[in-house]
């Protein structure tokens, strides 16, 4: 059990640097099997346990080196990994693109369809539209934080950005009369909320839904990386 | 130099790897103890530290790996891929033409 010790460190450091998941699981494993492995290798050549032990520890390298290798290597395989700070932009990116086939889909569904439920699904459609490309980008936000690893800095302010925003654009139908009876010279605004909601009273940025739309996406990412290191601890079946 | 020659030696131990289990398949002991045997230890590195190799080539759909239980314990082994197979030819060719360019210049004679 000499290497309880190196794999607990080498699991630490692996877990600072966002790597929790499967290539967690299955670096440790190898790693502890090339450490029995030098270990055996070394007694047979006639080395004394506690000496072979610590030459297996010495030529494997150290936990921190290892798992800098480790994290280098999964970052190089991701241009987001590369590169952390495109992840704010690829999320806003993600987000404006639902907003503009949300905004399509409206308006086809305004001149298109003509029948007595015609109210209730605009509304509706209107409320997903408003809040599809914000759990859109949440839930971009993270699956890279399962699929990359990366520091929370850049996470947390993708999720910061994401959340605002969310907060700064609303999307409605004008005439309001058109929600209900179908007016056929609906428009579809999709407008900037920021200045004229927020900049008279700023407080209002720190309302209850405003908060909800800040913590949501960092809470998703927190419990993305909570469920990895769950099933990183996890015995895998045969 | 270009930009792929200049990166050549960061990607030597990933033509080894490449190589070497193209021939067999291997874990990562196994491939560690064929690099220091073949090579007449001349590459020594923190052992450790190939595993990344072999995860960013799986990653790359360079290698195969498949997972077997051995004596209670988990084992990984590796193989090379048909990309990989293709990545092995361009880094060897490069890996010629490096070879070919140090020769060139250590061997003159300079007076």
């Amino acid at each position: 059990m000499f290497e309880r010790a190196y794999l607990q460190q080498l699991k630490r450091e692996l877990r600072a640097r966002g790597i929790w998941g499967r290539h967690a699981q299955t670096l440790i494993e190898e790693t502890d099997d090339h450490l029995r492995e030098t270990t055996a290798a070394l007694r047979e050549k006639g080395v004394a346990e506690p000496i072979a032990q610590a030459q297996a520890l010495q030529l494997t390298g150290a936990p921190r080196l290892l798992a800098q290798a480790a994290t280098d290597g999964l970052r190089g395989q991701h241009a987001i990994g590369r590169h952390p700070w495109l992840l704010c932009g690829a999320a806003l990116f993600m987000a404006l693109v639902a907003t503009f086939v949300a905004v399509v889909a409206l308006a086809f569904y305004v001149t298109v369809t003509r029948h007595w439920l015609y109210g209730p699904i605009l509304t509706t459609l209107v409320t997903l539209a408003n809040w599809g490309p914000f759990f859109l980008g949440v839930a971009f936000l993270a699956w890279m934080t399962r699929s990359i690893p990366s520091g929370w800095k850049p996470l947390l302010i993708a999720c910061v950005a994401v959340g605002l925003a969310s907060s700064a654009f609303t999307l409605r139908i004008w005439p309001h009369s058109a929600m209900v009876n179908g007016d056929t010279w609906a428009a579809i605004l999709l407008y900037l909320t920021l200045p004229h909601h927020y900049l008279p009273n700023p407080v209002k940025l720190f309302s209850a839904l405003g908060f909800v739309k800040l913590l949501l996406p960092i809470a998703a990412c927190v419990i993305a990386r909570r469920t990895l290191a769950i099933r990183s601890s996890e015995p895998t079946a045969e | 130099m270009n930009p792929k020659q200049s990166n050549f030696v960061n990607g030597l131990p990933e033509m080894l790897i490449l190589r070497l289990v193209s021939v067999e398949e291997m874990y990562g002991y196994q491939l560690v103890a064929a690099i220091r045997e073949r090579s007449g230890d001349t590459f020594t590195f923190g052992e450790g530290c190939i595993y990344p190799i072999l995860h960013k080539l799986v990653g790359l759909r360079c290698l195969t790996s498949r997972r077997q239980v051995v004596d209670g314990r988990p084992r990984h082994y590796y193989k090379t891929s048909a990309k990989g197979r293709k990545r092995l030819d361009g880094l060897s060719a490069e890996w010629k033409e490096t070879v070919s360019g140090a020769h060139a210049i250590m061997e003159a004679q300079y007076v």
